[in-house]
């Protein structure tokens, strides 16, 4: 007992950790599996057969494995509306990084009358809900003749509060140095920013590129609302079809099949964040403090 | 006709006057440098001249041209930043040539500009290199060689030594007077440095919240200063200021004593005008002007507090001697003071200051008793 005691010290001491950390890791490790599971379930779902889906006893690792619920999945066009997701999420995400940085640098580094009015009616704009202004724009989509056209996926996301503002908590603590010498260097402010400004923010263009990309890949509502056509529709809207529905067969067949929509929906999302997770993780806690 | 001229030239930020109103005449080829201790204004008159503030009020031409609402690009000036301000992201030869880039410059002819200045300066090896793979110095040089570039009348200097090493720090010290001897162009150099200002201008600027204390060559400044400020500012270690009595008025000057002195009272030959006999006035004493005492000089007794030895010389500090803490510098055999001795000092009216209650300097270098 006395050795086990002394292993474990020796462990937590070579690793500049103290006896009271261990309950913090225990909690921790508890967290993480409370939001981990049910995306575990989501994986392991989607490899099973129907009748394995809902059990007396949870089967984390499924007994049996096919990949019938894949092939099902594509018997929709799902590729199109994988197409029509990543046009949509790529545009949009490149406009919210461009804009949000210009306008991000602008509030940050610029001087004019009402720059923080502007920004608190920025941020204003957050505190209303979604649901409030889908409505009159659904309206006016329709109205132009936009209704199920790319215009209408893309122009309502191309601008971004969140992506702003991280770019504009950048370009607070930017080097007013830099922007100097360019000033004498003879560029303009659209030249010190497109020049000397924006290729030195990576880091927040990859946080606000993430985050943002995300959203867009997984937004719901508004394509919903806005295709009317099968070949318009994005992944998740299109998705949505193999969800159970309760009191019809899908209710128990259809699991397996949705999750397995589910998890090929969510790896985008994945392999963008894991690729881009050094820059990522740099770029949101990069506040106050400068590199 | 001066290269910078500035007439009456006044800041502020918001409620905050920063520049009251100063008048300067920067000549051409001559290295001026302003000194003075922080937020004394002297980055501020930098960057007015450099254009990147406005000024408030007050006239700025540069060779004989109003600076009124001209661009910074326009004014034919460049500006080495205390951080160098070097773009991260460019390599040595890109940074070098933005301004050229800027301007419309081809390519092949900006290349061929910035190699022939690399060459000059010692870069030519480092021109496809990022900024963060050189050493301090190098980044020195690349602000200095983007400064060239774009051949400007005036070159401005914002503190560009103080983010290096003492070494360094004396080896820039020395490449960029030598640069300045080699191009002949106009420069003017903040600092708060006053071995810098001392070792490096043609001309130096004392500035004091905003105002200009004293303009005049290093020696001048030295020999000559204009106020216990200047005084105080130029020397190191700083001027000895010790408390005295104004004991004799005579139609050619003022005799003066220190507090505690011994022997005869110091004698100046200067106006008298407005002075009484027993006027408290304050004598300043540079701690490598005291001399030899002898029987029937003046002279100062005082017991020495610490000692800071530096091999041939050594400082000796007597805080508690009654007219005022003193340091004295001592070489030799005579630097073999020790802590709690007691010494005598003597005192040359020639080498000594005197300054009013006002702390303007009333004279400078008396009656020599040598």
């Amino acid at each position: 007992m006395a050795a086990l005691v002394e292993r474990i010290s020796t462990y937590l001491h070579e690793r500049g950790l103290r006896v009271v950390d261990i309950p913090i890791w225990i909690g921790g490790m508890l967290f993480l599996l409370a939001w981990a599971s049910p995306f575990l379930w989501m994986v392991t779902t989607s490899f099973k057969y129907p009748e394995d889906v809902l059990t007396t006893h949870i089967e984390w690792i499924p007994r049996r494995v096919t990949i019938d619920n894949f092939i099902q999945v594509f018997e929709l066009p799902v590729l199109r509306w994988a197409l029509n997701s990543a046009v949509q999420a790529i545009i949009a995400t490149f406009f919210c990084v461009v804009f949000g940085a210009m306008a991000g640098f602008a509030l940050a580094r610029m001087r004019f009358p009402g720059r923080g009015a502007i920004f608190m009616v920025f941020l204003a704009s957050l505190m209303v809900p979604t649901e409030v202004s889908v409505v009159p724009m659904l309206l006016a989509f329709v109205k132009v003749g936009w209704a199920s056209t790319y215009q209408a996926l893309i122009l309502p996301m191309i601008a971004n509060v969140l992506s702003l503002y991280i770019f504009r908590q950048f370009f607070l603590s930017f080097p007013q140095e830099l922007l100097d010498a360019a000033r004498m260097d003879g560029a303009n402010i659209m030249r010190a920013f497109w020049l000397i400004a924006f290729p030195l923010a990576r880091a927040p263009a990859v946080a606000a590129a993430v985050i943002i990309f995300t959203l867009n890949w997984n937004n719901f509502l508004w394509p919903l609302l806005v295709t009317f056509d099968e070949s318009m529709k994005t992944l998740p809207v299109g998705i949505a079809q193999f969800a159970p529905n309760v009191g019809t067969h899908t209710q128990i067949e259809g699991y397996a099949v949705a999750m397995a929509a589910i998890t090929m929906l969510s790896i985008p999302s994945l392999v963008v964040f894991f690729l881009l997770q050094k820059h990522f993780i740099s770029g949101i806690s990069q506040g106050g403090i400068k590199q | 006709m001066s290269m910078v001229e500035l007439r009456n030239v006044r800041k502020s930020f918001g409620p905050v006057d920063v520049i009251h109103g100063v008048d300067l005449d920067v000549e051409e080829g001559e290295f001026v440098v302003f000194v003075g201790p922080s937020g004394c204004g002297k980055s501020t008159l930098l960057r007015l001249i450099s254009g990147l503030e406005v000024l408030t009020d007050g006239e700025l031409s540069i060779d004989g041209r109003s600076m009124r609402g001209i661009s910074p690009s326009a004014r034919q000036v460049a500006m080495v930043f205390q951080s160098y301000a070097l773009y991260p992201h460019m390599t040595v030869a890109d940074n070098m040539s933005f301004a050229l880039r800027m301007e419309g410059v081809p390519r092949r002819q900006r290349r061929a500009q910035v190699e022939e200045i690399a060459r000059t300066l010692r870069l030519e090896d480092l021109l496809d290199r990022k900024p963060r793979e050189l050493s301090g110095g190098q980044r020195q040089r690349v602000a200095i060689g983007r400064c060239i570039v774009r051949k400007p009348k005036v070159f401005l200097f914002d503190e560009p030594l103080s983010n290096l090493d003492a070494e360094l720090r004396v080896q820039m010290r020395v490449e960029l007077t030598n640069l300045h001897r080699d191009l002949g162009v106009t420069s003017i150099y903040v600092t708060h440095d006053q071995i810098e200002a001392m070792t490096m201008a043609d001309r130096i600027v004392v500035l004091r919240d905003g105002v200009i204390e004293q303009v005049g060559t290093p020696t001048e400044l030295y020999e000559r200063p204009g106020n216990r400020f200047v005084a105080g500012f130029i020397g190191s270690p700083k001027m000895n200021f010790l408390s005295g009595e104004l004991r004799e008025l005579t139609a050619a000057g003022i005799g003066v004593a220190i507090d505690g002195q011994l022997g005869d009272p110091l004698r100046f030959d200067c106006p008298t005008d407005g002075m009484q006999v027993g006027d408290q006035v304050s004598i300043g004493i540079r701690p490598e002007h005291f001399v030899e005492p002898d029987e029937s000089g003046a002279r100062l007794r005082t017991t020495v507090g610490s000692v800071e030895k530096l091999g041939d010389e050594a400082y000796l500090y007597a805080p508690d001697n009654p007219a005022g803490p003193l340091i004295v510098r001592k070489q030799g055999r005579a630097a073999a003071s020790r802590a709690y001795d007691d010494i005598e000092l003597g005192l040359d009216a020639g080498l000594c200051h005197v300054f009013d209650r006002n702390g303007v300097a009333v004279a400078n270098g008396g009656t020599t008793n040598r």
